[in-house]
């Protein structure tokens, strides 16, 4: 997919050149975050070239914002990303009266209500959402399924020898700690992340990763570790595509951390009106579901669900558990990152650190 | 000769760009609180220093000091009877034999660390001859990699200073009665310091400021010092305390070179 990615982006470039002097939207994307069909057909229909360009980590994606050095239209942060650049200025707010597509009831409730609580409603449309979790192999359902993030913690729960892997990121380390222990995963009280810290330092992990959790799980070489959704959607699909035997799963708890990218509007952008249009475009219920169908993740927009569920060929995604407990569970709750001072980003750093002495 | 000066100016101006104006950057960044590059509110302060003494850092330096120590240890113990060897050879296809050593250094480095990293873990192409190595996570690992990867420097440098060795001198150290044991600690090795000095050198160092290879065959448990740094870049965004760190690896780095210098000095 990147392959392609790359050539359509060169092809676009050398179209924004050759081609007529149409006005060009600049996005600020994930890699493979998007449905080329429908980014073509907005060109189509609005009769403008769009440029992407990739980034792996908010952190890159801040950056590229506050360079200013390509004036972005549109850019999909996460979250806490999102708050940040908006205390920060950099962004515009959306001017919801712009998007059409945009009703009370088009977001999920969830999705708009930690969206609220966090402040960045005003500056963000949903792009895309989920949690962190639980990523096992099949023999360990049950025992996944009975105690949730107690796993990551207490090898007491656990059968001798059971080899658990941790994300090697401060954040969602103390996260899933803290979300055991019952906090608030944006909690920066000293008693409750030395907690958090002793349980970290009480476990021993095989492995500390990052991308990488997800194919030990699949290799056999990991039995369970704390992953992204994400993560596991990308395994999921690849196994559906190929055709062989699911050996993973992917358990939600209902008390998690909720993530959700945003498409947001820099104050570097020179085309505002185009990119209102362009997140307009994305939240229309049939572009959405083309949008969904390539990258997989949960939707934001509730009747693409509506749809997904009527439609058959969906079952595998519908029918798992992630998508019951997320859309359904009335217990489910979730927590969304806050942005945090530079020295709680620290603390949480150190307290990774420690925890591997 | 002075012609030919010329043709190192691109060399100075790209080291002052990219070596010399970096190093100064991260010099006032080790003594200020910015956010990021971000120099418009700097302030200067000592602040930075005062995290150093945590326990963490300094167990991410002793980490890579010793571990690095060791795999050097272990590439001078291999590595020397092999240049000895090497350079002793009554042939002329010596240059086969040196192309062979080089050979690995022809693919990527990342590539053979995950080359390791792929055959120290339990379920891997070995365990199709019966073999299950668990060994990701492990200090062991973390030297097998340095060993394996830095090996070849710390042959070149001895190789190189025995084959221009004047065997003349050999030959007079026999001829005054020196036998073979007395002609290697008298002669041989005394000579071969600085062949010595410059492969622990080169080996030391790039072992101790890794930081993909403990990253992917320590499993993330083990913290070399590179991996802090790259973590306050990285993660934490912390630019300073990440300056600071690097600056007092580079000032570690050109002390251990100014004694051994010295003491090269004074051996020879």
């Amino acid at each position: 997919m990147k392959r392609i990615a790359v050539v359509l982006i060169t092809l676009l470039i050398v179209a924004s050149f050759t081609g007529c002097t149409g006005t060009t939207l600049y996005l600020l994307n994930w890699g493979d975050y998007i449905s080329e069909e429908v980014v073509q057909a907005f060109e189509e229909e609005y009769n403008v070239k769009v440029v992407m360009d990739e980034v792996d980590s908010n952190e890159a994606m801040y950056e590229k914002v506050k360079s200013g050095n390509t004036a972005y239209d549109v850019a999909v942060p996460s979250d806490y990303m999102i708050q940040k650049l908006a205390v920060e200025n950099l962004l515009n707010k959306v001017d919801k009266s712009k998007i059409d597509n945009l009703q009370d009831d088009t977001i999920e409730p969830i999705v708009k209500q930690l969206m609220q609580q966090s402040d960045i409603n005003e500056y963000a449309v949903p792009y895309f959402y989920g949690c962190i979790g639980i990523m096992y192999r099949n023999q360990f359902a049950d025992v996944v399924n009975q105690y949730g993030f107690r796993v990551l913690f207490d090898p007491s729960v656990l059968p001798e020898g059971t080899k658990v892997g941790m994300y090697n990121s401060g954040r969602d380390a103390v996260s899933a700690a803290l979300l055991y222990l019952g906090y608030d995963v944006n909690t920066n009280d000293d008693q409750q992340l030395q907690q958090a810290e002793d349980l970290l330092k009480n476990m021993d992990y095989s492995i500390w990763g990052d991308d990488n959790l997800k194919t030990e799980i699949i290799a056999g070489n990991l039995d369970l570790a704390l992953v992204y959704s994400g993560d596991f959607f990308d395994s999921y699909y690849a196994v559906l595509e190929e055709g062989t035997e699911l050996e993973f799963n992917f358990m939600t708890p209902l008390s998690t951390n909720i993530w959700v990218d945003g498409m947001v509007i820099p104050t570097t952008s020179e085309n505002q009106d185009l990119a209102h249009k362009f997140i307009n475009y994305f939240l229309a219920t049939d572009n959405a579901l083309t949008n969904v169908a390539h990258v997989g993740y949960t939707p934001v927009v509730s009747k693409v669900y509506d749809i997904m569920l009527e439609d058959e060929s969906w079952n595998d995604i519908t029918g798992h558990r992630y998508f019951r407990d997320i859309y359904f569970d009335e217990n489910f709750k979730g927590q969304m990152y806050r942005n945090l001072t530079p020295e709680h980003y620290e603390k949480l750093e150190e307290i990774l650190l420690r925890a591997k002495q | 000769m002075k012609e030919l000066r010329k043709l190192a100016t691109p060399y100075k101006w790209f080291m002052i760009l990219l070596v010399a104006i970096p190093v100064l950057i991260m010099t006032v960044l080790s003594f200020s609180k910015t956010s990021g590059v971000d120099f418009t509110n700097i302030r200067f302060t000592l602040e930075n220093f005062s995290k150093l003494g945590q326990s963490v850092y300094l167990e991410a330096i002793v980490n890579s000091l010793t571990l690095a120590g060791v795999a050097t240890l272990i590439c001078l113990v291999i590595g020397y009877p092999i240049a000895y060897i090497i350079a002793n050879l009554q042939t002329d296809k010596k240059w086969l034999i040196l192309v062979l050593l080089i050979s690995p250094m022809w693919s990527n480095m990342l590539l053979r660390i995950i080359a390791w990293e792929q055959l120290f873990k339990p379920n891997s192409i070995l365990n199709s001859l019966g073999i299950s190595l668990d060994l990701i996570g492990t200090r062991l690992a973390v030297v097998i990699g340095m060993v394996s990867i830095y090996l070849p420097f710390m042959i070149f440098p001895i190789y190189t200073v025995l084959d221009k060795m004047d065997k003349s001198l050999l030959e007079a150290s026999r001829d005054l009665g020196a036998n073979k044991l007395q002609v290697f600690t008298k002669v041989v090795f005394p000579l071969s310091l600085s062949g010595i000095i410059s492969g622990i050198i080169m080996t030391l160092l790039p072992s101790a400021t890794a930081f993909a290879l403990p990253l992917r065959l320590g499993g993330g448990k083990i913290l070399l010092i590179g991996n802090v740094i790259e973590n306050m870049f990285k993660k934490v965004y912390n630019y300073n305390l990440g300056s600071l760190l690097s600056i007092m690896v580079i000032v570690l780095i050109f002390a251990s070179m100014g004694i051994v210098n010295r003491d090269k000095g004074s051996l020879i």
